[in-house]
């Protein structure tokens, strides 16, 4: 069994070619590189302030916070069309948002209130919006996977050109659904892209303790679809992978698995003071903070002003705090509200 | 109107609602090419095709999965589920998501999809081959819970249930697919919660559904010669229930036995005999009774399970030491 935790993924080189990232480093104007950064900071505030909410009481039950990770919902879904559907898990907050999702609506749902994009009736882990094409966070670990392939289905069966792009972490890959959810994608050729958020802790566990592959883009290769491995901590590398597997997926040539090396920089859950990781190994992974390091390139290559920076980080501040205010004086369910939504047909 | 059988009626069902709706389709093991285990699919592939009548591996959690995933992708998945016994492989996604995706998500997302599944016992089929489930299913809000005993509730309760916007659990019962019956031709529908009274009576109220309804009416033929005038009811759907029909008789007759072929202890009857309690106590004569499965996994030996079922001598019994 190892102990050694996941200090030495840091320095371990990623079997990915890095070519299609710097491709799309040079092809993006200011404007999209911009909003790639100021994505990934927003969802970086939103958790922080779900973070402090939390510890003064105004959101409850369990809450997984995204910090960390924000590379990869950013860059996966910059890379999607609007329509395309996105399916998520309980720790969703940072793909919701990245779909468009409004800061105050995701907020309100966390206070429980009836603005909150699920009424208040869903909470942290069961977001959604129709219109965005965001369908759901579950807390079933594995659970959306089938969701996605039927989805996937669905597309296909009425001749869309839409792709399904569904996140999971890594904990998932031991679950039945994972493994009947890639072997029946790509069967039917299903338009989905799988992408596994390898964020080495499937909550207390290693995943070299969970699972016997460890690395876990090679379990594309029995279920017959292309599989990479991304630098997950890289918008543009996450960016250009799902670019390629979305467009495969788009043409017919059926589902991909993208594995996304990546860290949470918090606890599993606001309940979890992460013991079972060292003060070290969290430091080292804070030093590849994704939108510092997106921060550092865009100055590095001039390819905006710090001016322009500093603007962005600012209005992300402010929408963060009008979030807060829009959830904290927005109404509570009425009662009468328990009963309904049990049925659609009532 | 034609005597057809229940299978035949099933199938009738299904080839008018893919026929209406373009957005339904059946997905399941050997639904296809074998023509289904029961053959209630049986010619569909043919005439609509593959992508319509769609063949699965054996992944019954992805499969049901996958249906509630194009449900919320704006089709209208008719998922069938070879027997009700291997549909406990997908129990997650069925309580799980599919009753709940509507509720959690605030209302803004639905799953309007029909789960078929056959279930029962009587042909020494073995423990892990014969259950009756539905109070699994009545145990959880957010899908519906059919039972048709007829043919002609067959057609119409499932051509409802393909229309509606919720999940159903559409229960079949293994002994029933050969029993024929008149089925009205064309666009028959029968409505979910709506009980039948299938034969009147002012003595006992026989309250019943799916195969337990044969063997209620065979009871009442054989009560009659003894001078008691039993009803029986057939209460088609378990969720949504009709307990109005029910109280209305147990107030005529003040006498009431349920009958199901589910397991005695927490079985769906034992919610029905609760009900009846509360809102009608007053006009019982006698406590309510219930003749069901024994708590105990289904024998192999033809014996041993025929004694382990619900049969209309048990109902009889009952019914003689209540009178």
């Amino acid at each position: 069994m190892a102990l050694s935790g996941a200090g030495g993924f840091g320095s371990m080189a990623l079997e990915r070619d890095k070519h299609i990232a710097e491709r799309a480093l040079l092809t993006m104007d200011e404007t999209q590189l911009l909003d790639l950064y100021r994505s990934m900071l927003l969802i970086r505030r939103f958790e922080e302030k779900t973070a402090e909410m939390y510890a003064r009481g105004k959101i409850t039950g369990f809450c997984h916070l995204y910090a960390g990770e924000e590379a990869v919902a950013v860059g996966a879904i910059s890379a999607l069309y609007d329509k395309d559907y996105v399916l998520s898990t309980y720790r969703e907050h940072g793909h919701c948002l990245a779909k468009g999702a409004s800061p105050r609506v995701v907020m309100a749902e966390l206070f429980g209130k009836a603005t909150g994009i699920s009424r208040g009736h869903g909470g942290s882990m069961h977001l959604f919006d129709a219109n965005l094409r965001f369908m759901g966070g579950y807390a079933i670990v594995g659970g959306g996977l089938p969701l996605a392939a039927g989805l996937g289905l669905s597309v296909m069966y009425k001749e869309e050109p839409e792709v399904v792009c569904c996140f999971f972490g890594d904990g998932a890959l031991p679950q039945g659904a994972f493994h009947e959810s890639l072997n029946l994608t790509s069967l039917w050729k299903l338009p989905v892209v799988f992408i596994c958020e390898n964020n080495f802790y499937g909550m207390g566990t290693l995943v070299q303790n969970a699972i016997c592959q460890e690395e876990l883009y090679r379990f594309a290769e029995p279920y017959k679809m292309p599989g990479v491995r991304v630098d997950g901590m890289d918008v543009l590398d996450v960016y250009g992978a799902v670019t390629e597997a979305a467009a495969r997926a788009r043409e017919g040539d059926g589902p991909s698995l993208i594995e996304a090396v990546t860290y949470r920089f918090r606890g599993h859950s606001m309940s979890d003071p992460a013991e079972y990781r060292s003060r070290r190994e969290e430091r080292i992974w804070q030093e590849r903070d994704p939108i510092k390091a997106l921060h550092r390139k865009i100055l590095h290559d001039r390819r905006a002003t710090e001016a322009r920076l500093d603007e962005i980080d600012a209005e992300v501040a402010a929408a963060i705090e009008d979030a807060v205010k829009f959830a904290e004086e927005s109404p509570e369910p009425g009662l009468d509200q328990l009963g309904k939504h049990v049925y659609a047909d009532e | 109107m034609a005597q057809i059988t229940y299978r035949e009626a099933l199938n009738q069902a299904l080839r008018e609602e893919l026929e209406r709706d373009e957005r339904v389709f059946i997905m399941g093991e050997e639904v296809g090419y074998f023509g289904g285990a029961f053959k209630v699919t049986d010619g569909l592939l043919a005439v609509f095709g593959e992508k319509r009548v769609r063949d699965t591996p054996i992944s019954e959690l992805t499969i049901v999965g996958a249906g509630i995933g194009a449900a919320m992708g704006g089709l209208k998945p008719i998922v069938e589920l070879m027997t009700v016994n291997f549909g406990l492989l997908a129990m997650d996604q069925i309580i799980n998501n599919a009753a709940k995706i509507h509720y959690m998500f605030g209302g803004h997302a639905k799953v309007p999809m029909v789960i078929r599944a056959p279930q029962g016992a009587g042909h020494q089929l073995g423990a892990q081959h014969s259950q009756s489930l539905e109070a699994y299913f009545l145990h959880c809000p957010g899908v519906r819970v059919v039972l048709p005993a007829t043919p002609s509730d067959a057609k119409g309760l499932l051509k409802s249930s393909v229309r509606r916007d919720d999940p159903v659990i559409f229960l079949e019962h293994e002994s029933l697919y050969g029993v024929k019956g008149e089925v009205p031709d064309a666009d028959y529908l029968v409505p979910l919660g709506k009980a039948n009274v299938m034969r009147a009576g002012k003595d006992v109220t026989l309250i019943s559904y799916s195969k337990c309804v044969y063997d209620s009416m065979a009871a009442a033929d054989a009560l009659e010669n003894q001078g008691i005038d039993a009803e029986v009811i057939d209460l088609r759907s378990l969720n949504p229930l009709d307990i109005d029909t029910v109280l209305e008789s147990v107030r005529k007759t003040g006498k009431a036995i349920v009958i199901y072929e589910g397991w005695r202890t927490g079985g769906a009857g034992a919610e029905i005999v609760a009900q009846i309690q509360e809102a009608a106590f007053d006009h019982l004569d006698a406590p309510v009774e219930r003749v069901a499965t024994l708590d105990t996994p289904i024998p192999y030996n033809a014996r041993l399970e025929r004694a382990a079922l619900p049969s209309p001598a048990q109902i009889i019994e009952v019914a003689e030491r209540m009178l």
